[in-house]
């Protein structure tokens, strides 16, 4: 029934690293949709009580405005994973496009598009995010644009190599030669034939956009207050490092332990899925 | 070599185009009228429109979009980057006062992350599978997951508040550039000893290595000394690439530490809506960076023979 | 031959750019077909012979538009009348089909087998699904794979297999010519007589056209009609079987047909080798005057003057050399 390579493929799925972190992964992504159920207290509720250390009432303190840590960062979650894979998805698929187009048509396309992605380069990490923020504003929303275009070129120069050489094998000739139109070429030979190497690139990239788009609220471009955006959160308890550590140190926390499952469970999923894939 | 040099710096300077291009579309992209924005920022209240519009004239902004993109470029390359709303001083100015804190800081961050990757990375392929390199996989792991704002507030937190070596901001002293270049240089640090680590155990393995693995300790050392300088070379491949994440990372760890530099100066000028100051700040910063590239492409073309016969 | 012509191919030209770009012009040209002409008639399997490099594998793409021509004319005719441009670009991709050489790279990886061959259904018809199903299993059957097969993947099937899956594919829309461009050369010698046989029935039940291309000329005694010898982007003869190895005119035919070995080993060692030195000259630089004129046994000053043209100008035996 099942083919053989299936069979090896649910096998290696049931490794260590995947179930780890993959329930991790799930939890976050139970407590991104049901924050209510779990928190314990209204995120945004102010206390007139004002900041409190760790105790058994609140386990990870309250903030300056006596707003419950923990319950701020349940309600968080879905705004990290939501960076996360927007973010991603915009970066994905504005990025290939522009890689398939340039190495399918070549030439004067293939250059402008090329020296356009190396221009995009030209501004380290960040900063192309803060650029986009500067022209739309601050916003959440701005902010997974901005990490997504700062992470278009690594899918535009990817794509673009997977892409020419698909070109050079001769299923690809076959297609004109039994009269294919260029669309049918793209859509249905050379897409799934560099899907895999793309999708990895995805999964790589989902902890990263994490950590650029919650550094941009932390700089006061993305998520605005009250939102109880993990990166916001680590802010808003800076000022108040010598006396409340506690504000700024779990939301960091909570970023570090989302990102590192995200990280090793989609190292656990390629090696699964390629192991002869060399890095 | 002279040819690939010079087909290197023709081949930056389209590039460096499009980046000003990209820059100059920043101010001209913005909803709403930058001349009220410049205006609202200095003197606030409602402004009559006749000063509006002598702004306007003196700014060059009712002259068609070509021909102010020509004069932002040729004045550019003269060395006029225009005028800071809010400091009131050209950027120029402002910058050639600044940047020299990045550099600093971007260097010494660079040099610890080379310094700690490298060690890290070598440590760990040398005792490959023992807990030494469980321990040291995991320190990067967190290196590369970990958001450098919370590593530079968890360093203020232990060095700065509770054992009070280091100052928590400022830069002055040697003491104030520590927690911030450690800051930077452990996430860089955490890719290099991956990468160094893989690396390494790949020269490791090659036979004519094994085959010496029979000789005794001063041979071993030769031996390491021999594979790490092969091992080494993925790692110089990505340098350019590091120091551009030195950067970057200045963006938010400037901030962290309230230090001068250019990545504060870009985030407080899209905060203060000061369009002229991260213009020219960006501008700047994009055109470093892309000649650090070019230089250590042309540098790394000069040291390794294999891409001379490419 | 009375047949009908339905390709006539004249003065072609194809020529590669080599290098240049935007910013380096290149003049360079690769020569890969440099002024051939000849016919192609219906229900014939033309051979096309020659060594690696001499355009033969071009040629036969350019007839199938599938490279870009310099210039000279491809025209197509049917019942003796041309088909115009416009039609022949409408119809070509349906009448005009290809088999390729490597049978690893030329299936999608990532495509069943049954939905390769069924895509030129997809593209040309427009029969209901199940109507195309029925024909792709037709098609499997007609090649010799089992239909139980259409839903596996290309990987797991044989060099010979593909090959056969590639057939189907081929024949998918009914076409009435194919370029076959060297079939079986990547197959296991007790294969290529599987592929060979299979071809000519696959001629002869369905009608077809072949051009096949190949520098196995003991391969194209078994299947062709007629021959043309190939030498950098030019032909140099092209003659019914029969005469080519009966009665080979040019020195590089010669040089071809002494180079199958005999089965007898008492014959083949009687028999002297005609042995050519040097290398093929590259593409981009050929001689002045003939193009063997660097490697021919027969040389004479004169071949190094000016081009010898195919004579006699017909289809039954011409051969390009100024010592005939």
């Amino acid at each position: 029934m099942l083919s053989h390579r299936n069979k090896r493929l649910i096998r290696k799925f049931t490794r260590k690293r995947i179930i780890i972190y993959g329930t991790v992964l799930a939890v976050l992504v139970v407590l991104s949709f049901f924050a209510p159920y779990f928190a314990p207290y209204d995120p945004i509720q102010i206390s007139m009580e004002g900041r409190k250390s760790p105790n058994v009432d609140h386990i990870f303190g309250t903030d300056r405005l006596g707003r419950d840590i923990l319950s701020r960062i349940i309600y968080g979650t879905k705004y990290s994973l939501s960076i996360g894979i927007i973010s991603v998805s915009i970066g994905l698929v504005f990025g290939t496009t522009m890689g398939v187009l340039s190495a399918y048509y070549g030439g004067l396309v293939d250059t402008i598009i090329m020296r356009f992605i190396d221009a995009l380069l030209a501004f380290p990490g960040i900063l192309l995010a803060l650029v986009v923020i500067a022209v739309l504003g601050p916003g959440l929303f701005n902010v997974m644009l901005a990490v997504g275009i700062s992470t278009v070129p690594e899918y535009a120069r990817l794509a673009r190599g997977k892409v020419l050489s698909v070109m050079q094998l001769e299923y690809i000739e076959a297609v004109h030669s039994i009269g294919g139109s260029n669309i049918r070429v793209i859509l249905k030979h050379i897409l799934p034939n560099i899907s895999a190497p793309i999708t990895i690139l995805a999964t790589l990239q989902v902890g990263n956009a994490i950590l650029v788009g919650s550094g941009l609220s932390f700089l006061g471009m993305g998520a605005q207050p009250p939102t109880p955006e993990w990166g916001l959160m680590t802010a808003e308890g800076r000022n108040f490092m010598s006396q409340a550590w506690w504000i700024s140190t779990f939301p960091g926390i909570a970023i570090l332990i989302t990102v590192i499952s995200i990280n090793q469970f989609g190292d656990g999923l390629r090696e699964a899925i390629d192991p002869y894939l060399k890095e | 070599m002279i040819n690939y040099t010079i087909k290197r710096i023709f081949e930056v300077i389209p590039v460096l185009l499009i980046v000003s291009i990209i820059v100059f579309s920043v101010m001209h992209l913005l909803p709403g009228d930058p001349t009220l924005l410049m205006l609202a920022g200095a003197e606030g209240g409602s402004i009559p429109q006749e000063r509006l519009d002598e702004l306007r004239i003196i700014m060059g902004l009712n002259k068609p979009l070509y021909e102010q993109y020509y004069n932002f470029v040729t004045n550019a390359i003269s060395g006029d980057l225009g005028t800071s709303i809010r400091l009131r001083t050209p950027v120029t100015e402002i910058l050639l006062q600044k940047f020299p804190y990045t550099i600093k800081l971007s260097l010494l961050g660079l040099m610890i992350a080379i310094f700690l990757g490298v060690l890290i990375g070598l440590v760990a392929a040398l005792f490959k599978d023992t807990w030494l390199d469980h321990i040291s996989m995991t320190f990067s792991l967190i290196g590369v997951s970990m958001p450098i704002y919370w590593l530079g507030l968890l360093l203020i937190l232990i060095f700065s508040i509770n054992l009070n070596i280091f100052p928590s901001s400022g830069a002055t002293g040697w003491k104030s550039i520590v927690l911030p270049a450690l800051t930077l240089g452990f996430v860089s640090a955490g890719l290099i000893s991956r990468l160094l680590r893989s690396s390494l155990l790949e020269v490791l393995n090659e036979d004519y290595i094994r085959t010496a693995k029979g000789k005794g300790l001063t041979d071993k050392i030769i031996l390491i000394k021999h594979a790490l300088k092969n091992a080494m070379i993925p790692v110089i491949t990505i340098l350019g690439l590091q120091f551009g994440n030195m950067l970057a990372g200045a963006v938010v760890t400037e901030t962290v530490f309230s230090r001068p530099g250019l990545g504060r100066l870009v985030v407080n000028g899209i905060l203060w809506k000061d369009y002229p100051l991260v213009q020219g700040t960006v501008l700047f910063i994009a055109c470093i960076y892309v000649l650090v590239n070019l230089f250590v492409d042309i540098s790394y073309y000069w040291f390794d023979p294999r891409i001379k016969l490419k | 031959m009375d047949a009908k012509q339905i390709i006539e191919i004249e003065d072609l030209q194809v020529f590669y750019n080599t290098g240049s770009n935007l910013f380096v012009k290149d003049n360079n040209y690769v020569r890969a077909v440099d002024k051939v002409s000849f016919n192609i008639f219906e229900k014939e399997t033309l051979g096309l012979v020659g060594e690696s490099g001499c355009g033969k594998s071009t040629l036969g793409r350019a007839i199938l538009n599938l490279r870009p021509i310099h210039k000279g004319s491809i025209n197509f005719f049917e019942n003796d009348q041309m088909i115009n441009k416009k039609e022949t670009n409408r119809l070509s991709k349906k009448n005009n089909q290809i088999i390729f050489q490597d049978p690893f790279s030329s299936l999608n990886p990532r495509m069943s087998v049954g939905d390769i061959v069924k895509e030129p259904l997809d593209i040309h018809t427009k029969l209901k699904n199940s109507e195309k199903i029925s024909r792709v299993r037709e098609l499997f059957e007609m090649v010799g794979l089992d239909p139980g097969f259409i839903y596996r993947y290309p990987h797991e099937f044989s060099g010979g297999q593909r090959q056969r899956i590639g057939i189907a594919r081929a024949i998918a829309v009914s076409p009435k010519f194919i370029v076959c461009d060297e079939p079986i050369s990547a197959l296991d010698v007790s294969i290529q007589v599987q592929i060979i046989k299979l071809l000519k029935k696959l001629q002869s039940e369905l009608g077809l056209t072949l051009l096949f291309i190949s520098h196995d000329l003991s391969v194209v005694w078994y299947i062709a009609d007629r021959i043309a010898v190939m030498y950098l982007g030019k032909i140099l003869e092209i003659g019914s079987k029969k005469e080519i190895f009966q009665n080979p005119k040019h020195p590089y035919t010669k040089a071809l047909l002494s180079s199958i070995p005999l089965p007898d080993p008492i014959e083949e060692r009687k028999r002297g080798k005609i042995i050519l030195e040097g290398d093929m000259p590259s593409p981009t630089n050929p001689p002045v005057g003939c193009v063997f004129s660097t490697r021919c046994p027969n040389y004479m000053p004169e071949c190094s003057i000016g081009e010898p043209m195919l004579s006699p100008k017909n289809d039954k035996h011409s051969v390009a050399c100024h010592l005939i």
